[in-house]
């Protein structure tokens, strides 16, 4: 199974530089590779810098338990399962996997049609902002994927609907996007649930300019 | 992965085609995606079935949960 | 599939994410927890943690099942917690259990591992609760008492 890759950009965030980079619609062995030998460490050391310095857990980056091997071995082969990658400089920058077959809309307007939903996001750990002793370097990289995930549901015929479980430290993020937030989700850690209403489907691709 | 599409022709019964045109309807989907989803659905449950999962219907209101039966 | 991304749009989204965490989907799942071997952790141990949840739970008269309903928690995560010593629970169920039992949060997170200020007197009452209570035999009127008297070491400030 061979990836098709499109062109992208990314803002390199400590110098100001635009940067070329790649979304590839399917996540392949060389991204798990360099989750295994460049995020985890990195992740590590974030995560020692945390601890060194008394952080409580709650602050802590929320992504930290997640495990792209493991995931990707359990949806390998799936119709219902596309991923996406985000590579700059030959190095993987992002990772998502989506599900199309077992969330429908939530929103009134919506209610039970298909929908794109994302079941995991995650940016390089050297991407992370909220993160103590680095700087993040690239910015960008959260909406190629985004992006990518409204065009897939575009693809299949679900007019860009996509929705998505926020981490707690991200739903600014996806507030400040125009998704509805519907509050804490019991049935997810209490992560929000957020859904896209579909005239900002079209704002947040740019079709209205 | 690269998106080059076959095309196969479908040979269905009336019965067939009037379930799909509702379907395709009531989900404001084409054809294609409908069938599309189907397969996802279809390949996602046989998954869950060989790894040893039930699929279950509940009953929203009684909260009575019916196996079903997948040969 | 091929995207037709814009460098325009590009820069324009990256400028507006600059300063945003962006992560998405459930985290902390069971799967991914029991294998963090190398989760940095804050403590030595957890096992009062789980003794007092177990204890609590029995007081009460609840089953693992039960108390995971009612405090609202993963029930994987609370198994783990009650019979895995080295299980670093979520911030989160500590919480909902602090609700639960209705003793102090910050108190409980300490015993659970999870805090980063250490109050020595409560590491050492927290060892003499473990030491003191069976978690094998019924509830005693022993340990109930054990567990009563930590209860209330817990809920003072």
């Amino acid at each position: 199974m061979t990836a098709e890759v499109s062109k992208a950009y990314l803002r390199e965030a400590t110098t100001g530089l635009v940067k070329e980079a790649e979304v590839w619609d399917s996540i392949v062995e060389q991204h798990l590779v360099d989750w295994e030998t460049e995020w985890k460490p990195y992740r590590d050391m974030i995560l020692q810098a945390h601890r060194a310095a008394g952080v409580s857990l709650l602050k802590w980056p929320q992504s930290r338990h997640w495990d792209w091997r493991n995931k990707y071995q359990c949806v390998q082969g799936m119709l219902s399962t596309p991923s996406f990658a985000v590579m700059c400089s030959g190095m993987t920058e992002g990772l998502m996997l989506l599900d199309l077959s077992l969330h429908r809309c939530q929103l009134p307007e919506q209610k039970g049609k298909h929908l794109v939903y994302v079941d995991f996001l995650e940016v390089a750990p050297w991407n992370w902002k909220t993160s103590i002793g680095h700087s993040p370097r690239y910015a960008g990289v959260g909406s190629l994927l985004l992006r990518a995930a409204i065009e897939r549901s575009l693809e299949e015929g679900f007019k860009g609907r996509v929705g998505l479980h926020a981490l707690p430290q991200a739903n600014s993020w996806y507030g400040k996007l125009g998704m509805i937030d519907f509050g804490p989700d019991s049935s997810k850690s209490n992560l929000h649930y957020f859904e896209m209403p579909l005239d900002k489907i079209d704002s947040f691709i740019g079709k209205d300019g | 992965m690269a998106s080059a599409k076959k095309t196969m022709t479908l040979n269905l019964t009336d019965a067939e085609m009037s379930a799909l045109e509702a379907l395709s309807d009531k989900k404001d989907l084409n054809k294609t995606s409908i069938l599309r989803q189907a397969l996802r659905l279809y390949q996602v449950i046989e998954a869950r079935l060989e790894k040893g999962d039930k699929l279950y219907f509940e009953d929203d209101k009684t909260k009575e949960k019916a196996e079903v039966v997948m040969l | 599939m091929k995207i037709k991304y814009s460098e325009a749009w590009c820069l324009k989204m990256a400028d507006l994410e600059l300063g945003n965490e962006v992560g998405a989907g459930v985290f902390g799942l069971a799967q991914n927890v029991a294998k963090d071997a190398e989760y940095p952790t804050m403590h030595s141990s957890t096992i009062p943690f789980g003794r007092f949840v177990k204890l609590m739970r029995r007081n009460k008269r609840l089953t693992i099942e039960k108390l995971a309903e009612d405090a609202d928690i993963d029930l994987d995560e609370l198994i783990e917690i009650e019979d895995n010593a080295g299980h670093v629970p979520e911030p989160r169920t500590v919480y909902q259990l602090a609700q639960f039992f209705e003793v102090p949060t910050n108190n409980l997170m300490q015993v659970a591992g999870l805090s980063s200020t250490r109050d020595e007197r409560l590491v050492n009452e927290s060892m003499k609760f473990a030491a003191r209570s069976d978690t094998l035999a019924p509830l005693s009127p022993e340990e109930k008492a054990a567990l009563e008297a930590f209860v209330s070491i817990l809920g003072r400030k």
